[in-house]
């Protein structure tokens, strides 16, 4: 009773914004605050008081990641996870992170995990990194409720087509795993409140099907290096953001995508002759992206064609779009009029980046025949556009144009930033202000050399 | 999970929800200032709801342990979360923000309220952001804002270092900010 009267007047005696000494927790509540530490933390806190000796036993952060095992030994690693499970009295776990090999020590990692399980653990990772086998987890020791965010590398997962388990996954990343068909279809059927989902490096997709029309808040998708998949096929009406990085395949979207905002497709250039296939349906399923990053092989796919007697643009609109990331692949037969030509069709843009590779912008034939003639007679002036950066820009004919052609139709432009190639120099002779020649431009142009860009203007997706 | 079955907020069909919505309580801090709060939102508090089945409420509920500013907040947070309608997305984001900008003698504040009133989602979220300020802090550092005094012999506290030597590898200690 004393301590309330106690904490009563301090209360009373001075407004609690200003309070300068903190309150006094209690011992009890101090302990629970400092089972959110990770274990290194709680451990070297032991050393607090008699009364925190053992505080490490109520660890409720359980993150044996990376960088917790770093300069351990297996043994060593194995010894400490172990302890804290033994030790265990925690009624709760936050986060359970395993990085190791779990070869030879199945049972006792199957017991880690049922163990965490039972802690109604909410994020769970499993990194098999260092096992040269992949690692099977069965699904029933992680079919729980409890689990919101899960990440798996170098393990499988087998989940029954219809379980409702797992059902309040929401983040779900799987990194060297083999995501194969029936595992995402399984995926969708089963966690109900996936908002995101992450495919890195996997393998054996082949078709990936991203049937979410069930699911009312998947919103993020990144497939990232995965090496076999030859199409994308998604109707997830509820999409915000699209990442792709990898080798070209086809894409399809199966249903109207009104809030997909954020893409990246970032095709490598492909070996030979190889376009984007069914490029017209791509390009308007993603009419309502206000962020775009693309590499050169996906505007190849969409510049003039020629045919008949001459060369023909697609149609299409991106009436959303703001920022429009360029990076064009050293093989690119890329040229200014295919950006030009593209960004005619944004109505809406704000910031254009573009990166040349080595050798980049080339001229050649398309260039001498089309692309010259088509910049010289361009009259589409870019209202809204306010920056545009280039990167390993030179002093060749192509680079210059296309940047004589921002400071010249981007009318209210107010920074045009150029960052050189790696151990590139200009002539001294070279004044910045000679781009400015026969526009009215008042934009502010800056040079930096490549490794010294401290340029603030940069693109949202780096 | 029990608490919602006791408790069951946001199911239309059930009459006595609906009554909870409507019917306000008022509570009292501890230098006299009363708010009043809707009992579905003031009965995620475990010990208010104890109180009103109790019946010991008779009105106003006296919390003699909880200041008016920090009052203010808890019930902010409860309404939050007693709200028709607010997907479980929005009251995350909700979380975030409402601890993100408050002082660590707030933080406190908070955390005890939390703890006396039985707020099991907001206690959670405020330890765990108190436990986030106390990353890469130096034991000296924690003994200081927790006023905790070490009975430890100074040859005791390093052969606890030594115990525990692969938690201390790598520590500068004694640097904060």
């Amino acid at each position: 009773m004393a301590a309330q009267n106690n904490l009563d007047m301090i209360s009373q005696s001075q407004p609690p914004h200003k309070r300068s000494i903190v309150r006094q927790l209690p011992d009890d509540l101090i302990e629970t605050i400092i089972s959110f530490l990770p274990p290194k933390e709680v451990c070297a806190l032991a050393v607090l008081s008699k009364r925190f000796r053992y505080s490490w036993h109520l660890c409720r952060n359980l993150c044996f990641d990376r960088e917790f095992a770093i300069k351990m030994s297996r043994d060593e690693y194995k010894r400490i996870v172990n302890d804290f499970f033994i030790y265990n009295r925690s009624s709760r776990a936050e986060t359970f992170k395993l990085y190791f090999d779990a070869a030879g020590d199945t049972s006792l990692v199957c017991y880690w995990i049922h163990k965490v399980t039972t802690l109604g653990v909410r994020e769970f990772e499993l990194d098999f990194t260092q096992s040269t086998r992949k690692c099977m987890l069965s699904y029933e020791l992680v079919d729980v409720k409890t689990i919101n965010i899960m990440r798996l590398v170098n393990c499988e997962l087998h989940l029954p087509l219809a379980s409702n388990g797992l059902c309040h996954l929401r983040d779900l990343t799987f990194e060297r795993v083999r995501a194969r068909p029936m595992v995402i279809r399984a995926i969708f059927l089963n966690c109900m409140s996936l908002r995101s989902l992450r495919l890195i490096k996997c393998n054996s997709i082949f078709n990936l099907k991203i049937f979410a029309q069930e699911l009312k808040g998947f919103q993020d998708l990144e497939v990232k290096n995965c090496s076999d998949v030859h199409l994308v096929g998604i109707n997830a009406p509820t999409l915000r953001s699209f990442h792709y990085h990898g080798k070209i395949c086809e894409f399809k979207f199966f249903s109207d995508l009104p809030k997909l905002n954020d893409v990246i497709l970032e095709i490598a250039h492909p070996r030979g002759f190889h376009l984007l296939s069914n490029r017209q349906h791509v390009v308007i399923s993603l009419s309502f992206v206000k962020v775009l990053t693309v590499t050169s092989t996906f505007l190849e796919g969409l510049s003039a064609r020629f045919e008949g007697h001459e060369y023909k643009e697609m149609e299409f609109c991106m009436p959303r779009l703001e920022e429009f990331h360029l990076i064009v692949a050293p093989e690119s037969n890329l040229i200014p009029s295919d950006i030009a030509s593209f960004l005619k069709k944004c109505p809406q843009i704000e910031r254009v980046f573009i990166d040349l590779g080595n050798n980049a912008f080339g001229t050649s034939i398309y260039w001498e025949f089309h692309g010259r003639k088509y910049l010289s007679e361009w009259e589409t002036v870019f209202p809204h556009l306010k920056c545009v950066k280039i990167k390993g820009f030179t002093l060749k004919e192509l680079p210059v144009m296309m940047a004589r052609f921002f400071l010249k139709f981007g009318v209210s432009l107010h920074y045009l930033v150029l960052v050189k190639p790696m151990r590139h120099n200009f002539p001294g002779t070279f004044v910045p202000d000679c781009l400015r020649w026969g526009t009215t431009s008042n934009a502010q142009i800056q040079i930096y050399d490549y490794p010294g860009d401290t340029s603030t203007i940069i693109p949202q997706h780096l | 999970m029990a608490r919602k079955n006791r408790n069951p907020v946001g199911k239309n069909v059930d009459p006595e929800a609906q009554k909870k919505k409507t019917r306000t309580l008022t509570l009292k801090s501890s230098d006299g200032q009363e708010f009043s709060i809707s009992e579905s939102a003031a009965v995620l508090s475990i010990a208010i709801e104890n109180m009103v089945e109790d019946d010991c409420a008779g009105g106003v509920i006296p919390l003699p342990l909880v200041d008016g500013g920090t009052l203010a907040r808890v019930i902010t947070y409860l309404n939050k979360h007693a709200e028709d309608g607010a997907s479980d997305e929005e009251k995350r984001k909700f979380d975030e923000e409402f601890v993100s900008g408050m002082e660590m003698g707030v933080l406190f504040d908070v955390v005890l309220a939390a703890n006396y009133l039985d707020i099991r989602g907001l206690l959670r979220e405020v330890r765990r952001r108190i436990a986030d300020r106390m990353k890469n802090k130096s034991v000296e550092w924690v003994r200081k804002t927790f006023h905790i005094e070490s009975d430890f012999t100074p040859e005791e506290e390093e052969q606890m270092k030594k115990e525990f030597a692969w938690a201390w590898e790598g520590v500068d200690s004694d640097v904060d900010d």
